[in-house]
């Protein structure tokens, strides 16, 4: 469904120019949940912003379902890192959800239908008319994602999500994540820093290089689904991928401060 | 309860104390300037309740509001599309600044030679004194808007008119606001001002005709409406804000905790 080929992207400063992305080549199939781990300040950000048409980039070529993506691509929905700068203060949490919608969908009705089954879908049918100030960091993040699937996208985009909220939330919140991709056959690429993040939830990890970031591994994860947060993660599998993932972020950072 | 009764009794003190001392001075009466206040009281209520409203307080207030009305859409309207161009911004902004800075009298006198003494011209001042504020308070709110929240809307595919409309405007809200609390304690300013140097009513009009009449105790009860009339104009708005920024103010005490 996600085809990256050959990514890079450099920025242009004042200072001269500097290199993000060198080399990024990846897949995401159909129904696939695909993660990409790599060490803070990896160029990850970058990476995603390309992918989502949302920055353009300055080599290679990114398509979904084969269109070449320059632009934000209509089947696409980005969550994004910090829940309480992605969603309007101002609004209800319904009036939130129905943003993506008010123009691509016309019945007013099929909008409502669509923003209840959202906000169910995440769990939170009974905060619908409060402000997202009002909720905790984890229910805003929900917000966030019943307004990507709102939009009924083929495949969404986590930027380290559940990177600020707190380790019980943040297990809940994966667990919604694989809840939700299981329950509507979605497609998802799911950057994160977090190792046991990246392997519990995913079909294949890429892992990348700090800045300019290029793909050092990408391992396939034979967990058996579904997963949970006890069972899995006490797998010997589950160990064994934590362990071969960690060197190679490890040996990053050692290069980096070296 | 009580709270509320304390309260109101610190913010009574002081112009009660004022009252008493222009009672205790003035009593003798022999006074042309300083009528005692009991005078002053009497014109009041023969003035302004309510037989001189329909004649003097409606036209002050109707410009007024016109006024500021046509401030804050030229200012908001016109701010958005200055703060969304970088270039318009740019080649904008220090001469904006520059006519910010223009006295408002200066403006008066322009005007009055312009468009006369009637209400148009009246109108015109008053919007283009107090549409600064408004307008640069609305680039600076715009410029500010949410990066992240900018970034959903790209992503999301919002047209430029939604984007504008859902997600720059409210978030430029409570600085457009700060704006409006500048452009109506000056609207109030030019709409006496304007009164004074021409025309044949308004609250203005009469209290300097009043003093050029030796009309003393008459012009004194034009001050003090027109002081109260400030007053009122201002909790009119401060309360209109407080309802409009309702959720600004809960994100932010939530922010805080």
């Amino acid at each position: 469904m996600l085809e990256v080929e050959g990514l890079g992207h450099v920025y242009r400063t004042a200072s001269g120019e500097v290199e993000a992305v060198r080399q990024v080549d990846l897949t995401v199939a159909e129904g696939e949940i695909v993660t990409l781990v790599g060490p803070s300040g990896a160029g990850k950000t970058t990476l995603l912003r390309s992918l989502a048409g949302l920055l353009p980039y300055s080599r290679g070529e990114v398509r979904l379902g084969g269109d070449v993506v320059r632009s934000p691509h209509p089947d696409m929905a980005l969550v994004f890192q910090d829940y309480t700068r992605s969603l309007m203060p101002w609004a209800t949490v319904r009036q939130n959800v129905l943003l993506p919608i008010r123009k691509k969908v016309r019945s007013r009705a099929e909008r409502d239908a669509r923003v209840d089954a959202a906000l169910a879908e995440v769990g939170l049918a009974d905060a619908a008319d409060r402000y997202p100030w009002q909720l905790s960091g984890g229910m805003q993040q929900r917000v966030a994602l019943a307004r990507g699937l709102a939009y009924r996208p083929k495949m969404l985009l986590f930027d380290e999500p559940f990177a600020s909220v707190d380790a019980q939330t943040r297990a809940d919140l994966e667990d919604l994540v694989l809840d939700v991709c299981a329950h509507l056959r979605m497609t998802a690429l799911f950057v994160t820093h977090d190792i046991d993040e990246a392997a519990y939830l995913a079909d294949r990890i890429v892992v990348v290089s700090h800045r300019p970031s290029t793909v050092r591994a990408v391992l396939d994860v034979d967990l058996p689904r579904p997963r949970d947060q006890v069972t899995t993660k006490s797998l010997p599998a589950f160990a064994e991928l934590r362990s071969r993932i960690f060197p190679l972020l490890r040996a990053e950072s050692a290069e980096a401060t070296a | 309860m009580t709270r509320l009764l304390a309260r109101t009794a610190t913010y009574a003190a002081l112009p009660l104390a004022v009252l008493a001392a222009w009672w205790y001075l003035t009593r003798g009466g022999e006074s042309l300037y300083f009528p005692p206040p009991g005078q002053v009281f009497t014109r009041f209520r023969e003035n302004w309740l309510f037989a001189l409203v329909p004649e003097h307080v409606m036209p002050s207030l109707v410009r007024m509001f016109s006024g500021l009305l046509l401030s804050v859409v030229v200012g908001v309207a016109l701010g958005v599309a200055l703060g969304m161009s970088d270039l318009a911004h740019r080649a904008t902004k220090p001469w904006l600044t520059l006519l910010r800075s223009t006295p408002g009298p200066v403006v008066v006198v322009t005007f009055l030679v312009l468009f006369g003494t009637g209400s148009v011209g009246k109108v015109l001042m008053i919007a283009f004194v107090s549409v600064f504020p408004v307008l640069l308070n609305t680039v600076d709110g715009v410029r500010a808007a949410e990066p992240v929240l900018l970034d959903v809307a790209a992503s999301y595919r919002l047209s430029r008119r939604e984007r504008v409309t859902r997600i720059v405007l409210p978030g430029a809200l409570p600085q457009i606001s700060v704006g409006v609390r500048t452009s109506v304690a000056l609207a109030f300013i030019v709409m006496i001002v304007s009164e004074y140097f021409g025309g044949s009513d308004g609250v203005g009009y009469f209290t300097r005709d009043s003093a050029s009449g030796f009309a003393i105790p008459d012009m004194w009860s034009g001050m003090l409406l027109l002081g109260l009339l400030g007053i009122a104009v201002n909790v009119l708005v401060a309360v209109a804000q407080r309802r409009a920024l309702r959720w600004y103010a809960g994100a932010r005490a939530a922010a805080k905790s």
